[in-house]
């Protein structure tokens, strides 16, 4: 297909009339204050140390009132990784957070200030560098609070939640991961994260995975704190990465979540990124001006190829182009910002695995624009029927159990029956792209089971298993009720 | 021997590259036209009786499509009535040969062909052009100009419908690329299957969902005749690299293309277009005061261009024009120069 757009250049030769026509700029001099030397040049301007520092600190402040969802005094739980850009964010926040020394009754934004840390280092390793972020993390008068991953496998009151796990996989049946919930397990926490990350087969899989652990672990941890806001330290080349690779997973759909300054769609929690137009090199150039010490904590891709994940491939490909083209960076943040998805309507769904909202009709879409079981002498909706129909039928239970139709629905209240009498398959109950990491782990553990292993397939955390026996109950209920229900719309 | 995972009958030929996995050929023309015949049937493309010209460059894209067209047909009854439409850039070397194929395809399968050509629309070949303008920027031309021939060429015919080649990968490509380019009000649309306004001819792609590998593996396997050089004239530079990255996300992940149109579904703005009705207050398609052709500026983009061409000015509305502009001001005082503002794209195609 040709091109229609041959507009673009790639601007070496432009740069100084580009620069010029800009505004008012005096040769030698910082473009800002026109009074000292420049001594960064980003995006084609050129600023002085303080005049960059006093843009970033801007920026940073801007977004964070400009967040109308955040309430004046919220309790703030903020992210600290280690890193370069929760290390930036934690310095300005601390700055953010200091009384005015001129107006000493200005009341603060935040009443409070916890910093979080998830501990990945089950999965990722790197143990002996918590104490280097402790130390960072209590350094800057903040109470600090260290999360091990694994503590997602337990139940909110710290018991053992159990686990779900596989029964059984079929080579050919991609569509389909059965699993049933054990309560108890031998494996110990740290034992079942590693299994289900690890089980999961491919890279991609496995970052997105520990993406939603780690996020569920902050959420977790903010809901038992009572804060009301999560501050994340994503920065603008961050973000550009997660778009398009979100995109490139099909998770457009909650793209909007994804990308919001601040955003109100977790429960009783605004989500807010003021990092969001800053980019990764600024960041980096910040906390060599000011001597932030930073941790560097190895990822699941360090050190591995290009194209051992999406978002590994997708940095990779960012990264080059912003070389190449300097606003790439924030033409994407910024176009995606504007994008608007219908996840806010009433009969949207979350996902029992991310969180993130479900699409309507995302499995039919699936099985009817890739075909991949036998159709020749059916039609392939009712492939798709026959498909989803083990899971998604109006009784969802055996007629042993506590909900089959013939029990009051009131006895059975929303927990229609205990995760662990059925195998489920929990596929169709969730998003498109949590989809595509079952599939993964599905593939892995079909292959490694026709090699007999069966101690590498994937696990997961009990709580994916209770939102979806929960929402299988409901959806029970509603059918049974549904006549009486009286639609708006009528 | 490996069997087929679909009907565990015959011998595994090919690996599926939609899915990975492995069937025989039989069961792959299977998947492949009953995911065409899903689309169309989903999106209630046409009509019983409905007369369809299928946009056939001599490509692998429409020449498969002409085959899979012909052959739902008359599989399903969909009662349409078949033509074949191609537009004839003048690019020797490309174009003249490509359009062999074509009346090839018209022999096969028995479809009336009908060939447009620049020259005799815009009395410019491409080559003509090109001599103009040079190498950069010819994309332009041959693309405003395709699109206006397309539906001219449709209108001669009196056809009710347009299908065109394009497929998933494109799709998806034209998905990231808007999502770089920041051009946030073709990433709404350039998912849709059909684009139409309430005076032009609906066109759609029936192959939105189908890969690129599989339109080349079906041709492959089918023998189907098709013309597969580049154009000689087409450089793509910034698209490439959008290219480049998709071919890898696929080797990463096979359904990651199917993911990005997936991702770009939910983006599609709902609002439907109408030449000539104000939506808030603002005209958004009107149609161009010289040919009367759907534009948002007072001349379509392919009138400016023309006008350009024939004043020995080819540079205009190209880019970042305002030099040509002065100088067009200079030569010409008239107030013609205003149309020319490149800030403002005309109704250029939506992918």
């Amino acid at each position: 297909m040709c091109s229609i757009e041959e507009e673009i250049q790639t601007g070496d030769a432009e740069t100084p009339s580009i620069r010029s026509r800009r505004r008012l700029v005096v040769e030698g001099l910082c473009h800002k204050c026109k009074q000292s030397p420049p001594v960064v040049d980003m995006k084609r301007v050129m600023y002085c140390k303080t005049c960059f520092k006093e843009s970033v600190v801007y920026r940073f402040r801007g977004n964070l009132m400009r967040a109308t969802k955040i309430a004046d005094g919220a309790k703030a739980l903020v992210a600290f990784s280690g890193g370069a850009s929760s290390r930036l964010l934690l310095h300005l926040l601390s700055e953010f957070h200091e009384p005015d020394p001129s107006n000493l009754r200005k009341k603060r934004k935040f009443s409070d200030v916890l910093i979080c840390h998830v501990d990945q280092s089950a999965v990722l390793g790197g143990e002996d560098k918590e104490a280097e972020v402790r130390r960072i993390g209590e350094k800057s008068g903040f109470p600090y609070l260290h999360i091990p991953l694994e503590s997602i496998f337990s139940n909110d009151d710290g018991s053992d939640g159990g686990a779900l796990v596989p029964v059984g996989f079929d080579l050919a049946d991609t569509v389909t991961l059965k699993m049933v919930h054990r309560v108890t397990s031998t494996l110990s926490p740290v034992a079942r994260l590693r299994r289900s990350i690890h089980g999961l087969g491919k890279m991609t899989a496995k970052e997105d995975l520990l993406h939603h652990f780690t996020m569920r672990a902050l959420l977790n941890t903010a809901r038992k704190e009572g804060c009301n806001v999560l501050i994340l330290g994503d920065n603008a080349t961050r973000m550009a990465i997660r778009i398009l690779a979100l995109t490139s997973k099909g998770g457009g759909f909650g793209l909007p979540i994804e990308v919001a300054g601040d955003t109100d769609w977790f429960e009783g929690l605004v989500v807010a990124r003021p990092l969001r137009d800053v980019l990764s090199k600024e960041v980096a150039v910040y906390n060599q001006y000011t001597d932030l010490d930073t941790v560097v904590m190895p990822a699941l891709t360090t050190a591995m190829p290009a194209k051992s994940s999406i978002d590994r491939m997708t940095e990779e490909f960012l990264v080059g182009l912003q070389r190449d083209f300097p606003m790439t960076v924030n033409t994407v943040v910024r176009t995606a910002a504007k994008v608007t998805s219908e996840h806010r309507a009433k009969t949207v769904m979350r996902c029992p695995m991310c969180g993130g909202p479900i699409q309507d009709g995302t499995n039919d879409w699936r099985s009817g624009h890739t075909v991949s079981q036998l159709l020749s002498h059916a039609p392939s909706s009712d492939t798709t029927s026959e498909a989803l129909s083990s899971t998604s039928n109006t009784h969802p239970c055996s007629t042993s159990c506590a909900c089959a139709p013939t029990v009051n629905p009131e006895s059975t209240s929303t927990s229609c029956c205990t995760p662990a009498d059925q195998p489920i398959n929990i596929i169709p109950y969730l998003c498109y792209p949590c989809q595509n990491i079952c599939r993964d782990a599905q593939e892995f553990g079909a292959t490694a089971a026709k090699k007999g292993i069966d101690d590498a397939t994937v696990i997961l955390p009990a709580y994916v298993g209770e939102e979806i026996t929960m929402r299988k109950g409901r959806e029970w209920m509603k059918k049974e009720i549904e006549e009486f229900l009286i639609d708006e719309e009528d | 021997m490996r069997l087929c995972t679909l009907c565990q009958k015959e011998r595994a030929v090919l690996k599926r590259p939609k899915t990975g996995q492995q069937i025989c050929r039989n069961c792959f023309y299977a998947v492949f036209e009953t995911e065409v015949h899903n689309t169309i049937q989903e999106n209630e493309l046409f009509k019983r009786g409905d007369k369809v010209a299928i946009a056939a460059s001599g490509g692998k894209d429409s020449t498969v499509l002409a085959h899979v067209m012909t052959t739902l047909n008359e599989r399903y009854g969909y009662g349409l009535d078949l033509f074949l439409l191609s537009v004839d850039e003048g690019i020797t070397g490309y174009r003249d040969d490509s359009l062999e194929t074509v009346k090839r395809n018209e022999q096969q399968y028995k479809i009336p062909l009908k060939i447009v050509s620049y020259e005799e629309l815009y009395g410019w070949s491409m080559d003509a052009i090109v001599k103009e303008i040079g190498m950069k920027n010819n994309c332009t031309f041959c693309g405003v100009f395709r699109r206006q021939a397309l539906d001219r060429g449709a209108a001669l015919l009196q056809v009710d419908h347009i299908v065109t080649g394009h497929n998933a990968d494109d799709i998806a490509e034209t998905v990231l690329m808007n999502i770089l380019r920041g051009d946030f009000s073709r990433l709404q649309r350039c998912t849709a299957i059909r684009t139409a306004t309430n005076e032009t001819i609906p066109r759609s792609k029936p192959f939105k969902y189908t890969y690129e590998k599989e339109i080349v593996m079906y041709a492959y396997f089918k023998k189907l005749d098709y013309f597969s050089t580049e154009c000689i004239y087409s450089p793509n530079a910034y698209r490439g690299y959008a290219r480049a990255f998709l071919k890898d996300l696929e080797s990463i992940r096979p359904s990651a293309i199917m993911d990005i149109i997936h991702s770009g579904e939910a983006w599609e703005s709902k609002i439907e277009v109408k030449v000539n009705t104000p939506v808030d207050g603002r005209v958004i398609v009107g149609s161009c005061e010289r040919c009367g052709y759907m534009s948002s500026n007072k001349l379509c983009k392919a009138c400016v261009l023309l006008e350009g061409l024939n004043k020995g000015l080819p540079k205009l509305a190209i880019g970042n024009s305002t030099k040509y502009k002065r100088e067009q001001d200079k030569r010409d005082a008239s107030a013609r120069a205003r149309v020319c503002d490149p800030a403002t794209p005309s109704g250029r195609s939506p992918s």
